[in-house]
């Protein structure tokens, strides 16, 4: 791995901040601490990324509370939650609303650095997603509108010599439409293109059984 | 007009004031002999115990008494020969087997002319009553029995959540030095080995502190649909006694009308009474002309959930302290165990309710408590 992800770590508790810290950086991730969900707030940067590693009770502001917050103010953090007063119905809640882990105090130095890695992990998957999905529409808008037209019908299944007749014009013009289209999405098949059209929304659904999912 | 001698007291069996009296007393009424036999019975006794008057008659009035209540009466005799008076609890068998449990009072008649000495005994039924006592104290029991494992809960609670805290760090930083002393490859052993102990014991308190909490914590609490207006003037009549001890003027005003909550009664109750006593510790602490509390219930607007409020016009709660209450051993009074708010809080959030203090502030105190309604079908 590059560029270790910054971790941030809240918890009212002292001796647990330290020893977290001293672990977590131990394992060269780098961290923030803050001794509460109020000064966390006051200082974080809203495009931050990283993970936040955030304790359930504490004075004043709850983990629960901040969590609700960040998600008010579009900070997209994934949240490990850790906590000493292991209540069903709290993590109910915090995993509700879209917490990624709750760890109930005290743990293995091992368990939290696993579910830290998997969160990590997690993110940067759909980080690439995300990604991938914003180039693909990008290309997209960049065919010319003729194109975009003639990758709706093909991606729906029309054949060439149907299509031609269609919107009036030679077998030959659309070959040469559909060829341009394939470059210029970066497509190496048919299957290849109807999963990006789908994933990016240019049609919805898909009832030809040739199409089998594709990630690239 | 015919002037009638006064009648003669109530030996004159004859008498029909006496007569009408003794038939449609709604007491039973025993005459007996000397020898505690029955002489006569009203129509109560006939109707209430299943005897006809001619069954009864003759035989000795402790015939028709259990035997515990047989040796009671067998005590009072001397004090009855020497014309006195007794009073006891006795129980009367009836003819089904069925046992009422009576208010006895007993009387010596004094020999009249032409009459022997007899003895008067009217008897009241007080089994209801009993039953309701009995009820009464059990529900006290029961409600006493559910504040110690309510105060424990709470203690082996907060006791885990501070001693996990140190146990995490320890936990945590035992295992960084094992890990960095295994990548040492002079370390001794023994040192290793010392570390593992640690570690583990580390890892046995918690595991103690999560039984302790599991135990206590077990007490299921049955729950069953509760007419929470029912419920607060139940609380009411428990306190009848503290409010006009302390002269406090009590207000209810309850609009929970048909609504229903999924509740423990009891422990409702419970939370009630922290939040009352708490308000007449607060009243007891001001030197308002007149003390009020005001218990109110209402239907949420979206009618979905009830809420239960409790006020008084003592002293009220500064913002600073108003955000700690609710935790344990949070108290600014002398003899208070500041478990009061922070139990009510966990019996909340075990049914799905919330507890909230309305408006911070001098001038009184106002508490909320809202529960989820039982859908009306
Ligand atoms: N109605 C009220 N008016 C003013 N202060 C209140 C009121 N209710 C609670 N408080 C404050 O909140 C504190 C916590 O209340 P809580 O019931 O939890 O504990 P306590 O009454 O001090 O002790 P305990 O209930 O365990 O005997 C009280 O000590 C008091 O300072
Ligand atoms: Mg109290």
């Amino acid at each position: 791995m590059s560029k270790r992800e910054t971790l941030y770590l809240v918890d009212d508790n002292d001796a647990v901040r330290h020893a977290l810290r001293l672990f977590l950086e131990s394992r060269n991730f780098p961290v923030q601490e803050f001794s509460s969900a109020e000064s966390l707030l006051a200082s974080i940067d809203p495009r931050a990324t990283g993970l936040l590693v955030l304790d359930l009770c504490m004075q004043g502001m709850s983990g629960l509370e901040l969590q609700a917050k960040l998600k008010a103010s579009d900070i997209q953090l994934p949240i490990i939650f850790i906590t000493g007063h292991g209540n069903v119905q709290d993590s109910v809640n915090a995993l509700k609303a879209g917490a990624v882990d709750f760890i109930e105090k005290p743990f293995d130095n091992e368990v939290l650095l696993d579910s830290i890695r998997r969160a990590l992990q997690q993110e940067r998957q759909q980080r690439e997603q995300r990604r991938v999905l914003q180039e693909l529409t990008r290309k997209f808008e960049r065919l010319t509108p003729r194109e975009r037209e003639v990758m709706k019908y093909i991606v729906n299944g029309t054949s060439n010599k149907h299509l031609a007749e269609l919107l009036g014009v030679s077998s030959r013009t659309i070959e040469v439409h559909r060829s341009r289209i394939m470059s210029k999405m970066g497509a190496r098949s048919l299957p290849e293109l109807v999963c990006m059209a789908l994933s990016i929304g240019v049609i919805r659904t898909w009832s030809k059984p040739q199409c089998t999912p594709c990630t690239a | 007009m015919n002037e009638h001698p006064l009648p003669a007291p109530a030996s004159s069996e004859g008498d029909l004031p006496f007569r009408i009296l003794f038939d449609t007393a709604a007491e039973f009424i025993f005459v007996l002999d000397q020898d505690s036999r029955i002489v006569r019975t009203n129509r109560y006794v006939s109707e209430q115990s299943g005897y006809a008057p001619g069954e009864m008659e003759g035989k000795e009035v402790t015939d028709f008494f259990t035997p515990t209540s047989q040796t009671l009466y067998r005590s009072l005799l001397p004090l009855l020969q020497r014309g006195g008076h007794a009073r006891a609890e006795i129980e009367l068998v009836c003819k089904s087997g069925h046992v009422l449990e009576v208010e006895c009072q007993a009387t010596a008649v004094a020999p009249q002319a032409g009459q022997s000495a007899s003895v008067l005994l009217i008897q009241r039924d007080i089994s209801a009553l009993k039953r309701a006592e009995e009820k009464a104290r059990h529900h006290q029991q029961e409600s006493a029995h559910l504040m110690r494992l309510s105060v424990m809960g709470e203690m082996a609670a907060s006791m885990a959540h501070e001693l996990n805290q140190p146990l995490t760090a320890l936990i945590s930083y035992c295992g960084m030095a094992l890990s960095q002393l295994k990548g040492i490859a002079s370390a001794p052993d023994s040192l290793v080995d010392i570390l593992e102990c640690a570690y583990e014991q580390a890892h046995r308190a918690s595991d103690i502190i999560h039984q302790i909490r599991n135990s206590v914590s077990k007490g299921n609490i049955r729950k069953q649909p509760v007419d929470i207006d029912n419920t607060v003037r139940e609380v009411a009549k428990l306190l009848d006694w503290e409010l006009a001890a302390s002269q406090v003027e009590l207000q209810l005003d309850l609009q929970g009308g048909a609504s229903r909550v999924m509740a423990n009664s009891v422990q409702i109750e419970q939370v009630l009474l922290n939040l009352i006593r708490n308000s007449l510790e607060a009243i007891g602490q001001t030197q308002v002309a007149q003390g009020r509390l005001q218990l109110q219930t209402r239907v949420a607007e979206d009618g979905r959930s009830l809420v239960i409020s409790v006020s008084d016009n003592g002293p009220g709660i500064s913002g600073e302290i108003a955000n700690r209450l609710f935790e344990p051993f949070q108290t600014s009074k002398e003899t208070g165990m500041g478990m009061g708010l922070s139990i009510s809080r966990s019996i909340l959030q075990a049914h799905q309710g919330t507890i909230w203090l309305d408006q911070p502030g001098p001038g009184g105190t106002t508490f909320c408590i809202r529960l989820p309604c039982l859908e009306t079908a």
